[in-house]
């Protein structure tokens, strides 16, 4: 049933001919070559691979944080390469969430004003967003710490403030790098979960960044790169289904 | 993102380095201080100058002479002079040609007085020229006058004998040294009253003509006031009478009656313009008609030059000041968004227009230009008081008690002498602007710079 629904769902993520090149001083990095590359709405997409491989440079690309040298990026059928920088910023607003590494919360907000985040930057009112920060926080269990500032929080309590911050928007694509490279076992895999959770729950995409196998395994397929190229492409069927029992 | 919510994050970003700001505030005041303090002291040299010539004359009156058949001082050229943009009102003086004359007053025409300066003005003119009365009203009907100030004392008793049948002010105003005969001046002196209040009297104008001593004229004349002594104004304001000019031609014509003065000639004319910037454009519009002129502007003119240069170089002073602030502001700006990369950073990678935070940045510029121009503005207020305490009383009496303290603020707030430093209204608001836009200005090339920022500053790990 679930891998026939999954198999109707559009594509939301379109790269075509993806290469990106640094030029340095004297020669030229090319950290991805050629990527061809679609992922569908609702999927957990891990890019997998081994130090200098070109995963985040492949993040960056997607997300629109970098211009790629060559090629074409379309979230949601929209070139992003082509975006103008307004244009770009009004597309993160409405369409995109980050998860990442150190967690990156604004030191002079606390939690829910930092959950709030995206919303502000829409223009909503501070009564509206303040009560929907509230309720996302309730739910990553952090409903005792609204008022915390980010100095005053655990690792984990700050991932999981990020997460609220990445989903609270309901975009379409949320981008992880690495989103559990600063956090023990334990904390790791409730912070999977609670991303996972939120995906499944409105059919978010989700493309998560990892040389972690462990995390691998929370993804629906997995994209393994290698020098900038995609080695290995493989559905993850089983474990979709084990986690998906688990959540029920 | 909402203009308030922008404000809340740069109030938030200032108050995060406190000490920073504070400093960088401290800056502002300093350079709008000096600022606003020099071009105090230039406002204040300014305006003592102004006052002192006001005291030597006013300001704003222009003095015409005749010349030739063309340039004749009559009413024809009042008209003329009235239409002059830039005039407020043309007064005409005359005087009695070749008329002898004496004043009674009282019952029987006991007091008489055998000597006063005529001077017509002509209508409408006497208010409009500044004169201060003492008492009464000014003149409307015919023969109506106005009387000096002195000019009771110019009265003789008739009933007593001669040597003691006047009032000699002026023996009660000087001590005189018999031995030397140098006079010093009283500084109280109780001269006692008139025999007679002038106000309100009607005399009988007796008048002859030099040709013919004893035929003589008669003409009431009612006195209305008494006008202030003002030299400056004409001596008639001292101990004389001041007539309107239509009756002064009518005692000419009572006189002279067959003399073919068709028209009547002025002594003087003044035309007083409505400020004293119109006084050049006016005096050039009176010299292209053929008069020649003269005012206190060819004083006042090199005067106000160099007190405008002096200005200048104050300001320019206090100018050099506030730009090392604004190059303050800079770096305070520069530093702090050094700091905030990632956060810069994090904000576009989740949206953020870079229009908001250009305008973020420019706002917290603005802002400490703000706080600076403000604080700045009062303490010069301050300073400014102190200036003119100390240059006012530089004994410093004030220490010895609060009530001589109070006196010598209140001396200073209300001075009789011109005070070294103004501070006007306009000044302090233009400092304070000035300060807004020396912050906003300093906050552009940092607000560029943190724009351009890049996203990917948000992925990179420590
Ligand atoms: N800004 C840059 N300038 C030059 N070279 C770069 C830049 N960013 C990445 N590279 C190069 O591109 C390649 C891929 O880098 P990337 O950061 O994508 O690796 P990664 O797979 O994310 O590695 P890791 O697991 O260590 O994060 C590397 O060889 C790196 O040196
Ligand atoms: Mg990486």
């Amino acid at each position: 049933m679930e891998e026939t629904n999954t198999r109707k769902k559009k594509v939301m993520i379109r790269v075509r001919n993806l290469r990106k090149e640094y030029r340095l001083k004297d020669d030229t990095v090319v950290a991805l070559k050629r990527i061809n590359l679609d992922i569908e709405q609702g999927e957990i997409c891990c890019i997998f691979g081994t130090s200098g491989s070109g995963k985040s440079t492949l993040l960056n690309q997607l997300a629109g944080l970098e211009k790629p040298t060559f090629g074409d990026i379309y979230i949601r059928g929209i070139n992003v390469v082509r975006l103008s920088e307004r244009d770009l910023a009004e597309f993160r607003q409405k369409h995109i969430g980050f998860v990442f590494q150190s967690y990156n919360l604004l030191p002079f907000m606390n939690a829910a004003e930092n959950v709030a985040v995206p919303l502000m930057f829409r223009g909503e009112s501070k009564r509206e967003r303040m009560k929907k920060a509230n309720a996302i926080l309730k739910r990553v269990g952090l409903a005792n710490r609204l008022t915390h500032y980010p100095k005053q929080m655990s690792g984990g309590q700050q991932q999981r403030v990020g997460i609220a911050r990445a989903f609270i928007a309901h975009p379409d694509v949320v981008f992880a790098d690495e989103p559990t490279g600063n956090l023990d076992s334990k904390t790791t895999i409730e912070v999977m979960e609670m991303i996972k959770n939120f995906a499944r729950r409105f059919d978010q995409t989700i493309v998560l960044v990892t040389h972690d196998p462990e995390l691998a395994k929370y993804a629906d397929r997995i994209v393994t790169l290698v020098d900038g190229r995609i080695v290995n492409d493989t559905r993850n069927d089983i474990v979709r289904g084990e986690t998906h029992e688990q959540a029920i | 993102m909402k203009l308030n919510d922008m404000i809340k994050i740069c109030l938030q970003n200032l108050r995060r380095r406190k000490s920073r700001t504070l400093l960088t505030v401290l800056g502002v005041v300093v350079g709008c201080c000096a600022i606003v303090t020099m071009l105090s002291i230039g406002i204040g040299m300014q305006n003592s100058m102004e006052r002192s010539l006001a005291e030597m004359g006013d300001l704003t009156l222009i003095q015409v002479y005749g010349g030739g058949q063309n340039a004749k001082l009559n009413d024809e050229a009042i008209r003329k002079f009235e239409n002059v943009p830039g005039t407020d009102v043309v007064i005409g003086k005359a005087s009695l040609n070749n008329i002898g004359f004496e004043l009674f007053a009282g019952e029987k025409d006991r007091y008489k007085m055998q000597w006063a300066q005529v001077v017509g003005f002509s209508k409408g003119s006497m208010e409009k020229f500044g004169l201060e009365l003492i008492e009464g009203t000014f003149p409307k009907e015919p023969f109506e006058v106005l009387a000096g100030q002195y000019a009771a004392y110019n009265l003789m008793d008739t009933q007593r004998p001669d040597g003691s049948n006047m009032i000699d002010r002026w023996s009660y105003m000087y001590s005189f040294e018999p031995n030397t005969g140098m006079g010093t001046e009283n500084e109280n002196p109780e001269i006692p009253d008139p025999y007679l209040n002038l106000c309100n009297q009607t005399m009988t104008m007796q008048m002859y003509s030099y040709e013919d001593y004893d035929k003589k004229f008669e003409q009431k004349i009612k006195i209305t006031g008494i006008v202030k002594e003002d030299y400056n104004k004409d001596y008639a304001t001292s101990e004389g009478l001041l007539f309107m000019v239509n009756d002064l031609q009518a005692l000419q014509k009572m006189v002279f009656p067959t003399s073919n003065t068709r028209e009547l000639t002025y002594d003087q004319i003044y035309v007083k313009t409505t400020d004293i910037n119109q006084v050049e454009s006016v005096e050039n519009e009176i010299k292209k008609l053929g008069y020649s002129t003269w005012s206190m502007e060819s004083i006042r003119k090199p005067m106000q030059e160099e007190a405008q240069q002096r200005q200048m170089m104050f300001g320019g002073l206090g100018a050099v000041s506030l730009f090392v602030a604004a190059l303050g502001i800079t770096n305070t700006m520069i530093m702090s968004i050094s700091e905030r990369t990632r956060e810069i950073g994090v904000m576009k990678a989740l949206g953020c227009y870079l229009g908001n935070i250009r305008a973020t940045f420019l706002m917290e510029a603005g802002f400490i230009g703000l706080i600076g121009g403000i604080a700045g503005a009062i303490i010069s207020y301050i300073i400014s008081l102190v200036i003119n305490l100390v240059s006012q009383k530089p004994d410093f009496s004030m220490i010895e008690g609060f009530g001589q303290w109070i006196q010598t603020v209140l001396s200073v707030m209300m001075p009789e002498n011109s005070p070294v430093s103004i501070v006007p209204i306009w000044l302090a608001g233009f400092a304070i602007l000035f300060s807004i836009v020396i912050g906003l200005g300093s906050g552009f090339y940092p607000a560029n710079k943190a724009v351009h920022i890049s996203a990917l500053e948000a992925i990179k790990r420590e």
